[in-house]
């Protein structure tokens, strides 16, 4: 009897605890330092779903998109831009490679592009899914020649479900089911 | 002196004692206890009514100004969203290209 009622009281604080473990700290002041300009976006809770929206409201977002939407938790995005000369190195982003190795997490994708001229590309897409498989949440690292994006999703958002925001905001149609690789 | 007597003739005339009219007393008392005008009710009512509706419109301007901030608040947050939801998109779509 009381193991009956513990089950889902132990269910339940778990959940908060693997959203805490999607959600990555992102601040990389070294990197900040040398950025000619920093781009922060913090969106959770009451101020993410006052953005929703208006998002939902302004645009011709279908209602399956827009259920999407409702299951985000959170987004976090640092994007640094550089002038001429100022690069990120591997080193730079150690701090946030080392959360991405946590448990939960894999990579899905992995794009290197080396170039003599402007230096290493790279563009990581990271998946946190909790015992069952259920994403949780979601990472892109993605370093440029003048630019580092990094981004932090938070909630159930199926790749397929990312797809279906093509057309909209800006979105791309996405097919990443066939295109996971290992870590 | 002639003409002082006179003067004084008409100033004793003029100051001397004289019993008060039979009705002086009855006609005071009745005006003391004569009630008053009765307080204007109907000038309370309008300057409470003023101060109503004051707080009210006070209420409403300050509802609004709350919901135009609000408005405002909810606006910024979905113009990050959207940077978010197209710079992430952006990033995404570059490793597709790569990958295709």
């Amino acid at each position: 009897m009381k193991l009956r009622h513990c089950v889902p009281a132990c269910l339940l604080l778990l959940i908060p605890a693997m959203a805490q473990q999607a959600r990555l700290r992102l601040d990389l002041p070294a990197v900040a330092a040398r950025a000619s300009e920093v781009s922060d976006v913090t969106l959770d809770g009451a101020a993410l779903r006052l953005g929703m929206a208006f998002v939902n409201h302004d645009s011709d977002v279908s209602p399956q998109e827009r259920d999407m939407l409702s299951r985000l938790q959170g987004i976090y995005v640092k994007s640094y831009e550089f002038d001429h000369g100022a690069s990120v190195t591997d080193a730079d982003l150690e701090p946030i490679r080392a959360q991405l190795r946590g448990p939960g997490w894999t990579r899905m994708v992995r794009v290197q592009q080396r170039d003599r001229g402007r230096g290493d590309e790279t563009d990581e897409v990271y998946l946190c899914t909790d015992a069952s498989g259920n994403i949780q949440g979601m990472a892109v690292l993605s370093r440029q020649a003048n630019e580092l994006d990094v981004v932090n999703i938070i909630g159930r958002i199926e790749p397929s479900e990312l797809a279906a925001l093509g057309g909209h905001l800006g979105i791309p149609k996405l097919d990443l089911k066939d295109k996971e690789k290992g870590k | 002196m002639t003409i002082d007597r006179e003067l004084e003739n008409e100033l004793r005339a003029a100051l001397r004692r004289q019993p008060p009219p039979r009705d002086l007393t009855p006609g005071v008392l009745a005006a003391v206890c004569r009630p008053g005008p009765r307080p204007r009710r109907w000038v309370a009512v309008l300057a409470a009514a003023c101060v109503l509706l004051a707080v009210v419109a006070g209420m409403a301007q300050w509802r609004e100004q709350a919901a135009r901030r609000q408005e405002a608040a909810a606006r910024a947050d979905a113009r990050q969203l959207v940077f978010a939801l197209r710079l992430t998109a952006a990033d995404l779509g570059r490793v597709q290209r790569h990958l295709h």
